[in-house]
Parts: structure tokens; C-alpha cells; sequence
């Protein structure tokens, strides 16, 4: 319908006739079905066995708890990290192999082992998933995990947008991993170049599956940025000026001012592809009067500020990280702060850096050249900040510190070569080759490196007990030799003038550097098995681990820390009260660390509910629908969405009342727990296990 | 304990640059065509010479900021020789400090980025200038260069003569390019010799540049531009101009003609045309801009065949594009080698 479409359609079916056409003789597609059945098989069975459907149906399926929101957008990302991670092994072996025009190829392919189709889609999922399935489900599970603990608000301001938020995500998550077996994937590289994305060059369904996972993690993302936005505003506790919000949340602030404003014009951008491959106008085409440049503007103008939108909240982790760990306030923290929503603001006149090229004048690049350059100012002043508050402090080297200091380490190196990049006479000599590559990778690594950081930091917090140190730094050190092993030599390979996406090379002398970027990739291989491992290991042994007291390193310093470790669904048993900047470390100066309030009152709370996951049910059954063109599915989809809605906002009965006394008793009860735990580890160590406190100098 | 592990960290990265730097200067890399640090023509050069610059202004700020970051760590390990003060956390001067000097630096960088982009201005670059003139200001060679679905096509208007996946070309003379893309977008690169341009449908975007030496140079495209890209190949000679007028006349010899007709099945889906190449004695006048209207009207139809990439092997690429061999005329390739005396 619509279109002049290749291969069958009908009414009833759409296009997905196409796939009887398809043979599903490839090893590796059978391979990945294998390792998702087996590992999607033994998830159900163990649910179905232990009776936990019920459980998670309650719990979490139909949560608006912003903590257990947040812990599964976080596993979402993981996962597709994981999946993510097997593509890059996939791509990096390929290329070693495919070296030179004798080398041998086997499974149907020329050179190595996967067709230049193949490996074109596997490069466009890695990238689309890892920036929009994999950090960007991280980090915002982290915001919406952390950020109310930390400005000490009870609830988030429109927890059922976020519950929306998380299952359109995990719609999205879903479609890439239904992509995987059912038809194909985009070829055209993450960024979707066009014209290739038109109907005429890219006909299948690839391209259609790509949009639709954008088109729903966008609008996921743009929801998610009015709750986190609206809950810093308006929920922040008594005492908390924005200026004394804690370093993470303004991270968090600016990083969703960022998508708030920008990820509505990728909605825009793709909603128009949409319409030149569904309706056949002519947006984006080189014919009939499009102007596919246009899309590259509108992408990138998403595009950048997509790429501060991840590393804000990632430079947010390692300035909480490191005060903590150098038991010292964050250097600066006015100055961090105005660096924060510096790096926010120019990160909007910057985007066409990423096609110099097209042939614009000096001055149209030198504008945007030096527009870019100005972000290496506030990221500089980060670096050195972060340096300066390690002077004069009492470093300790707990694996959240190292993840940390390697983050600074990296970014050093990614800054400086995204500065090389923003000169237009550089780039025109190194733009789309792996040097490119290498830098965004550098800089993603940073996130990454970031990230993990913080999954060690607020585990305790989050879970009650501890990540094994040991494996951590075990984990540590093989991820980072990883990322020597592949990236170094990919910069070398980018000053050699290597391509970007290629299936096949032809030049022998790239040969040696290329399999040292394998042996990176072993060392990932390693590294990933080390973090599984710990996290195994950690939970095999969690009551040994156990957290004492509320504040895991006992040099903690924002608010989070001023509540029970795992905190209960209300955070914190009454409003607290902020007095300074680092409110914790504050209270932990005036000794006013218990976590007994003077009395407890009446709290509101919303309840649960099971429209966000229906909604995000519609919305996925849309989305496979519109990729095979099967209207009817799309139409009754669409009716299903608004039907849920209406029966939303007709529902009254979404919230209830904790009243004082039930608070208290449950209150009681947790803190006899703490009392316990902290007189049976006096009893083992013979003292009260009372955290030091600042400002008393040992030397 | 700690610290030996760090430091092993940081032998062990000592250890891999080294090999690194190893594994990638094997070989004179003046010889190695790849390895864009070494450039044989002015446009080239700046480039180069404002890659040198930018790197070594950034180092004022990049050296000190990773020697504070290990320094500092080093110094105030809990235990360790640093006197602890949790009350410094705030100095005027380090913020002072640590805006204004970034601040100056990119102050400095942005005079050298406008400086480097009019320099190598794919339209109009200055770098050229002085070569230009000091090689008597020759009228500039026109070349037309046309991408295809996988081809390139390298039309010499004024000579009315054409080569398609290879490109000769004199030294010591300017050549100003224009450039289009036949069907989705490509990027021309020549590496060590010509800047990167989009080459577009629809579109002409232009390019120049000057060769000082003789050789043979790679050039491919480095905008991905669908399963053919990998195999986007040529070879670039630099030729003296007598061997080049020679090379001309031969060509005007081949017999060979791109006509509209011709460059439709010319710009069908070709792949991998390994190093083959065809002359053309005859060229239709106007084929490059007819290709940009027929383009922009929607006339070029060059469909994709829909495909499930999973059994799209390349035996059927085969079958529908004929891999491996370009619809070269089988004329073409046997015509004589512009210079075999071209390297330096
Ligand atoms: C903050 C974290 C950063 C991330 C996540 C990041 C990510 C990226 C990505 C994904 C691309 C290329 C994408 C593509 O072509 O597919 C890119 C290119 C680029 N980045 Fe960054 N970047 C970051 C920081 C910076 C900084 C600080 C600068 C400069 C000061 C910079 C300058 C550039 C330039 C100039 C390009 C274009 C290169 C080219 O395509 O020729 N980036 N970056
Ligand atoms: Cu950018």
C-alpha cells in the first residue's frame, strides 16, 4: 500500500511473506537465536519454577517505584551492552581476517566470514544500540535511581510518565532483539546516512526496524527528561537551594535540558524519513526537490548533543566518586557546576563538525570550529577541578576510584583528539576514519569507565551489600588493557588513513594492527566474564558483605547516603532537612548521622499500576506491525493506545496515604536491623565502627 | 601492593605504545602510501602542518592536566606523604587559572583553524597559491569525477576523454574537480595528496589540488555507501606533463565511448573492479551535468534489489552484480600503462 514496494505485500500479512524467501542458514543468526532462547528459556523457567510471576508482576512489572524503575532500565542496558559487545567482537575479527585480496572467506563470504550486508548491519545495530539501547538506559536508570535519594524527595514528580519512559524503552530493546531473527537490519551505519536509507537504495526492512527503535527510545527519552526535569525543580527537600544540589543531579539537570530540547527534533527527523519510505514523499530524497543534507542537519542536531547528553551524567558520577574517595569536597563546586551547564548550552551550536566536508566555507566551519573548541574549555576545567580535589586529600583506591580515575585518564586523551577534529583542515584528512572512530569510542569509554564506577558506588546502596573488591579490580584491569589493545591501534590505523565501515581490507601492511586490536578484544572477552563473575560471586556471598550503616564508604557526602541501605520505597522516613551543600558529610561533621527523625508524618504515595506496561505493549506490537506494514495491526494498536489512556485518565484511585504510625513501626524495624548489625560488628572488632570525620587531620 | 599494580599498569602501556609505534612505522612510511603524515602536495601539507600545530598547543594544557591528575594521586594516597586539609576547596586563583588558560589556548587555535580552513577551502584553497604561481600559473586541469554503485568515472572535459577506477594526472599543474554522486552519497579522498569532499547526488561540490612529485597514490571513498564500498579502489598517477599529454593522445586512440546510454549501464551495480579500468575516447559533452538534472528529476533508476541479508551471499552477488568484474571494456585494460617510471 502506498508504495511501490519490493517483494510481496498483502492486506492481511503485510511484507511479512518476505520471509519465506528467508533461509535461516546462517551459523550465526543461529548461534545468537541459540544464546537468546537458552538464555530467555532458563529466565522463564526459573520464574515459572520458584512461582515468581506473581512476584514480579507486583514488584516490578507494574512498579512506579523510581528506585526499581531505574534498577531496570539499568539491566535493559546491560544486557543489550552484552549483546552489543558480541557485535564488536564480531566486526574486529572479521576485519583481521578479511585482510588483503588472498585471504580466505568462508560462510558465503568473499573475505572472512560474514557478506558486506551482514557486516554493514551488524556495525549500524552496534552503534545504534550501544548509544541508544545500552548508555542511555544506564545512565537514565542511574538518574532516576539516584537523583530523587539525593535531593531527598520522597517520590518522583510524574512517576507514572517515568514508568511509560521505561517500558517504551524496553519496547525498543525488544524490537532490536526481535530484528535480530525476523528479517533484517539498517546497513546504513547508525547515523542512518542518507539517501541510502530511502526506499530505492535500502528496500528491505532494515531501515524500518532502525526507525522505529529510534523513533520509540526517542520519545522514551523525551518523557523521561520531563519527569527528571520536574521532580529537580519542585521536589527538592527543604534547605535545598539549586545551588546546593548535589554535583550528580546537576549533571542530571543539564543532561535533560539537553534531551528535553533536542531528541524531539530527532522525532521530527526520523518522522519524516518515515514518511519518505511509508508515503513516499520526498524529504530526504536526491530527487523530486528533497534535501537529504537536510536530514544530516537535523540528525546531528540531535546527534551532539546526544553525545553530551551521555557524558554530562557520566562526568557527574566521577565528581561524586572522587570527593568521596578522596575524602574531601568537590574543588570548586560553583565553577563544576557552570562548566556542567556550559558544556549543556554549547552543545547545540556545534553539529555540523560532524560533516565539515560537505563543502560549507571557511567561515561556516571556522564558526563551528571554534564553537567546538569552546567545549574543551569547561571539559578542561573538570579535569583539573577533579585533579584538585584529590590535592590535599587522603586518596584511597577502592574500585570505584579506580573506574573514576581512569574515566579522567581517558578523557584526557578522547579531549585531545576531539580537538584535533575540530579543526576543519584536520578533519578534512581524517574525518570518517577509524581515527574518528577511535576518538568517539574514547570518549564512550569514558562513559563506560564511568559507569561502572558507579554500579560499585551505589550498589551498596542500592542492594545492601557489596561488589567483591577483588574480581573488581580484576575487571578493572582487563577492561583497561582491552581498551589499550583495541583503541591505540585504531588511532594508529586512522593516521594510516583506514576507512571507517568497511567489510573488506585491502591493504596487508594493516594486517599486524588489526590483530593487536583482537587481542584487545580478548581481553574485553576476559573482562566481561570477570564483571559476570563478581556480580555472581558478590551475591553467592552477600550476607558476609553486608553494608553497616547508611553510608557504605563511610566518607559518603550527598544526601542519598542518609538513608537506609537498600532504601524502602519511601526513601527516606520523613523530608530531610538540608543545611549545606554536602549534606551528609555535613551531618556526619555534626554528628547528626542517626537516622531517626524528630517525628514522622503522613506520606503520600502513588500506586502501582499495569498502564504503563500495557501502553508499552501496544506501542512494541505497533512498532513490529508498521516494520512488516501490516495496517490493520497498526490501526487496532493505535485504538489500543488511546483507549488506554482515556482508561487512565478516568482512573482515580492512583495514590494512598502511609499514615505516621505505620511509617514509624516499619521505620523501627529497619533501624533495630542497623542497631544489630553495628553491635555485632563492634563484638568482631572490638570498637563502634563509628566513620571518621572530616576536618580531623590524622597527620 | 597497590601501587606495583599500577605501576605494572602503566609499564604494561608503555609496552603496547612502543609495539604499537613499531607495527606502524614498519616499512619507510614515505613509501607507504598509507600514512597521511606524509604529504606530496601543498593542500596535503597544510593540513598536516596544522595538525602539528594544533597538537602541540594542546599540550600546554594536556601535559600539565595529566601530570597534576598522577601527580596529585600519587602524592596524597591515604598514608602517603600529602598533608591532608579538607578545607581547600575552594581557590580563586586555580579557577582563574584553569578557565583563562583554555580560554587563551582556544583563542590562539581559533586564528590557526580559520587560518587552516581557507588554507585547504575545497572551493578556493590559498594554500595553492604560491605553487600555482610559481609553476607559471598553467590553465588548471578540469576533471569531472562521477561515483557510481560502485564505479568512479573520471571525465577530462577539455580533452573530451574519460577514465573510469583509475585517475591520471600531471604534476606541476593545478587541477580544480567537480564532483557528483550518481546515486547515494560518496566521499572522495586521494590520501597524502587530495583533502576529503562529499560527493553528492544531485549536487556538485569541487575540489583542487596540485601534485609536486610523480607516483602512484591510493584514492577511495570514505563515506559508507552500501555492500560495494570496501572495493572503492583506484589508483591515482602522477605523471610528468609530456608523459601525461602522451597518455592523452593514447587515450583519444582507445575507441572507447560514454555516451548517456553507456554511463546508465556504466552506473548499474558493479563491485569489486579490482584494479581494472577502461579509457574512453569519446565522452558526451554534458554528461556531467545531465547526470545532476536526470538525478535530481528522478530519472536515474538505480534500484536495489530487496534482500534478507542473512542468505545474501556472494554468489548471488555474483549472479545479480557480477563481482569482480567491472563491465570494463576489455580494450581498456590493455592499454598501455602511463608511466612505468613513476616512482620517486
Ligand atoms: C563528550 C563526549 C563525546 C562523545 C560521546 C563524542 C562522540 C562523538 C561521535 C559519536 C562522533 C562521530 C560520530 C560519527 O561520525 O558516526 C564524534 C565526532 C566528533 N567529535 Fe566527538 N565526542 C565527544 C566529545 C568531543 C569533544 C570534547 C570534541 C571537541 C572538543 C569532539 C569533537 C568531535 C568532532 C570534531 C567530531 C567529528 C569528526 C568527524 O566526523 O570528522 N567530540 N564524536
Ligand atoms: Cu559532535
Amino acid at each position: 500500500m502506498f508504495m511501490n514496494l519490493q517483494g510481496p505485500w498483502d492486506p492481511l500479512f503485510g511484507r511479512l511473506p518476505m520471509l519465506l524467501d528467508l533461509q535461516y542458514n546462517n551459523p550465526w543468526i543461529m548461534f545468537a537465536f541459540a544464546l537468546v532462547v537458552l538464555g530467555g528459556g532458563t529466565v522463564v523457567a526459573a520464574l515459572t519454577y520458584y512461582k515468581l510471576w506473581g512476584w514480579l508482576w507486583r514488584d516490578w512489572l507494574t512498579t512506579v517505584d523510581h528506585k526499581k524503575i531505574g534498577i531496570m532500565y539499568i539491566i535493559i542496558g546491560l544486557v543489550m551492552l552484552f549483546r552489543g559487545f558480541f557485535e564488536a567482537a564480531m566486526i574486529r575479527t572479521h576485519q583481521a581476517m578479511a585482510v588483503g585480496p588472498d585471504s580466505p572467506g568462508i560462510l558465503g563470504a568473499a573475505h572472512g566470514y560474514l557478506t558486506p550486508f551482514h557486516i554493514s548491519e551488524i556495525f549500524t545495530v552496534h552503534g545504534t544500540l550501544m548509544i541508544l539501547l545500552a548508555v542511555t538506559p544506564i545512565l537514565v536508570g542511574f538518574m532516576n535511581l539516584i537523583v530523587p535519594l539525593q535531593i531527598g524527595a520522597r517520590d518522583m514528580a510524574y512517576p507514572f510518565l517515568n514508568a511509560v519512559g521505561l517500558w517504551l524503552t524496553a519496547m525498543a530493546a525488544g524490537l532490536c532483539m526481535v530484528s535480530l531473527f525476523v528479517g533484517s537490519f539498517s546497513h546504513a551505519g547508525w547515523v542512518g546516512l542518507t539517501p541510502l536509507t530511502e526506499l530505492d537504495h535500502s528496500p528491505g526492512v532494515g531501515v524500518d526496524y532502525w526507525i522505529w527503535i529510534l523513533q520509540i527510545s526517542s520519545i522514551a527519552s523525551t518523557v523521561g527528561a520531563v519527569n527528571l526535569i520536574a521532580t529537580m525543580l519542585k521536589m527538592r527537600a527543604p534547605g535545598m537551594s539549586l545551588m546546593r544540589m548535589p554535583i550528580f543531579s546537576w549533571t542530571a539537570m543539564g543532561t535533560n535540558i539537553i534531551a528535553l530540547t533536542s531528541f524531539p527534533l530527532l522525532t521530527v527527523a526520523i518522522a519524516l524519513l518515515t514518511l519518505d519510505r511509508y508515503v513516499g514523499t520526498h524529504f530526504f530524497t536526491a530527487d523530486g526537490g528533497g534535501n537529504f543534507m537536510m536530514y544530516t542537519n537535523l540528525f546531528w542536531l540531535w546527534g551532539h548533543p546526544e553525545v553530551y547528553f551521555v557524558v554530562l551524567p557520566a562526568f557527574g558520577f566521577i565528581s561524586e566518586i572522587i570527593p568521596t574517595f578522596s575524602e574531601k569536597p568537590l574543588f570548586n563546586h560553583t565553577s563544576m557546576i557552570f562548566a556542567t551547564m556550559m558544556i549543556a548550552g554549547v552543545s547545540w551550536l556545534v553539529w555540523l563538525h560532524h560533516f565539515f566536508i560537505m563543502g560549507s566555507g571557511p567561515q561556516v566551519n571556522t564558526f563551528f570550529s571554534i564553537a567546538t573548541m569552546l567545549v574543551g574549555i569547561p571539559t578542561g576545567v573538570k579535569v583539573f577541578n577533579w585533579a584538585f580535589t584529590m590535592f590535599r586529600g587522603r586518596v584511597r583506591l577502592e574500585t570505584p576510584m579506580l573506574w573514576a580515575l581512569g574515566s579522567v585518564l581517558l578523557l584526557i586523551g578522547g579531549g585531545m583528539t576531539g580537538m584535533m577534529l575540530a579543526i576543519p583542515a584536520i578533519n578534512y584528512v581524517s574525518h570518517n576514519s577509524v581515527f574518528v572512530v577511535a576518538h568517539f569510542h574514547n570518549m564512550f569509554l569514558i562513559i563506560a569507565f564511568a559507569i561502572f564506577g558507579a554500579v560499585t558506588y551505589w550498589w551498596p546502596k542500592a542492594f545492601g551489600f557489596y561488589l567483591d573488591e577483588k574480581l573488581g579490580k580484576i575487571f578493572f584491569w582487563l577492561f583497561w588493557g582491552g581498551s589499550v589493545f583495541v583503541f591505540v591501534p585504531m588511532y594508529a590505523l586512522g593516521f594510516l588513513g583506514m576507512t571507517r565501515r568497511l567489510d573488506y581490507i585491502a591493504h596487508p601492511s594493516w594486517w599486524p594492527l588489526l590483530m593487536l586490536e583482537v587481542v584487545g578484544i580478548a581481553l574485553y572477552a576476559a573482562s566481561v566474564a570477570a564483571f559476570v563473575l563478581q556480580v555472581y560471586v558478590s551475591i553467592r556471598d552477600r550476607e558476609k558483605n553486608r553494608v553497616r550503616t547508611s553510608d557504605a564508604w563511610e566518607t559518603s557526602r550527598s544526601l542519598e547516603w542518609a538513608t537506609h541501605c537498600p532504601p524502602p520505597f519511601y526513601n527516606f522516613g520523613a523530608t530531610p532537612i538540608v543545611h549545606s551543600n554536602d549534606e551528609w558529610a555535613w551531618r556526619r561533621e555534626h554528628r547528626l548521622t542517626t537516622l531517626k527523625p524528630e517525628n514522622y508524618s503522613d506520606t503520600h504515595m502513588p500506586k502501582n499500576t499495569a498502564v504503563p506496561i500495557v501502553l508499552g505493549f501496544f506501542v512494541g506490537l505497533f512498532s513490529i506491525a508498521a516494520v512488516w506494514r501490516v495496517w490493520w495491526v497498526m490501526g487496532l494498536c493505535v485504538i489500543g493506545m488511546i483507549a488506554t489512556l482515556i482508561f487512565r485518565a478516568f482512573q482515580k484511585d492512583v495514590d494512598y496515604v502511609i499514615p505516621a504510625d505505620e511509617m514509624e513501626a516499619m521505620e523501627r524495624e529497619k533501624l533495630d536491623q542497623i542497631d544489630h548489625r553495628a553491635q555485632d560488628s563492634a563484638q568482631q572488632t572490638g570498637e563502634m565502627g563509628e566513620p571518621e570525620i572530616d576536618g580531623h587531620a590524622h597527620g | 601492593m597497590k601501587t606495583t599494580t599500577i605501576q605494572r599498569g602503566i609499564a604494561a602501556l608503555a609496552l603496547a605504545m612502543l609495539v604499537l609505534a613499531l607495527a606502524g612505522c614498519s616499512g619507510s612510511p614515505v613509501q607507504d602510501p598509507f600514512w597521511f603524515l606524509h604529504p606530496n602536495g601543498p593542500i596535503a601539507r597544510a593540513s598536516i602542518f596544522y595538525l602539528i600545530v594544533d597538537v602541540l598547543l594542546l599540550l600546554i594544557v594536556i601535559v600539565p592536566a595529566t601530570a597534576l591528575v598522577i601527580w596529585t594521586f600519587f602524592r596524597y594516597r591515604k598514608g602517603g606523604k600529602g598533608r591532608y586539609d579538607p578545607t581547600y576547596n575552594h581557590s580563586v586563583i586555580v579557577e582563574v587559572v584553569v578557565w583563562g588558560v583554555p580560554l587563551l589556548l582556544v583563542v590562539v587555535l581559533s586564528y590557526f583553524s580559520y587560518q587552516g580552513a581557507r588554507d585547504v577551502a575545497p572551493f578556493n584553497p590559498q594554500a595553492l597559491k604560491s605553487a600555482v604561481a610559481k609553476s607559471g600559473n598553467k590553465k588548471p586541469l578540469r576533471i569531472d569525477v562521477i561515483s557510481t554503485d560502485w564505479q568512479w568515472l573520471f571525465i577530462y572535459p577539455d580533452e573530451g576523454i574519460a577514465m573510469s577506477n583509475r585517475l591520471v594526472v600531471p604534476t606541476g599543474r593545478k587541477i580544480s574537480m567537480n564532483l557528483t554522486s550518481a546515486t547515494v552519497t560518496n566521499d572522495f579522498y586521494v590520501l597524502k595528496l587530495v583533502n576529503q569532499i562529499y560527493m553528492m547526488p544531485g549536487m556538485r561540490t569541487k575540489q583542487h589540488f596540485f601534485v609536486e612529485r610523480t607516483g602512484t597514490y591510493q584514492g577511495f571513498s570514505t563515506e559508507f555507501s552500501g555492500p560495494g564500498f570496501s572495493w572503492m579502489n583506484y589508483k591515482v598517477l602522477a605523471v610528468t606533463p609530456g608523459k601525461f599529454e602522451d597518455w592523452v593522445q593514447r587515450a583519444r586512440q582507445s575507441g572507447n565511448q560514454m555516451n548517456w546510454q553507456d554511463f546508465e549501464k556504466f552506473a548499474q551495480p558493479t563491485i569489486n573492479t579490482g584494479d581494472r579500468w577502461s579509457l574512453y575516447s569519446q565522452v558526451q559533452p554534458n554528461l556531467f551535468s545531465k547526470l545532476i538534472h536526470e538525478v535530481k528529476a528522478g530519472d536515474m533508476n538505480i534500484v536495489w534489489p530487496a534482500r534478507l541479508s542473512e542468505n545474501m551471499t556472494t554468489h548471488e552477488f555474483d549472479r545479480k552484480f557480477g563481482t569482480g568484474s567491472a563491465n570494463s571494456d576489455k580494450n581498456g585494460t590493455t592499454a598501455d600503462h602511463p608511466s612505468q617510471s613513476n616512482s620517486d
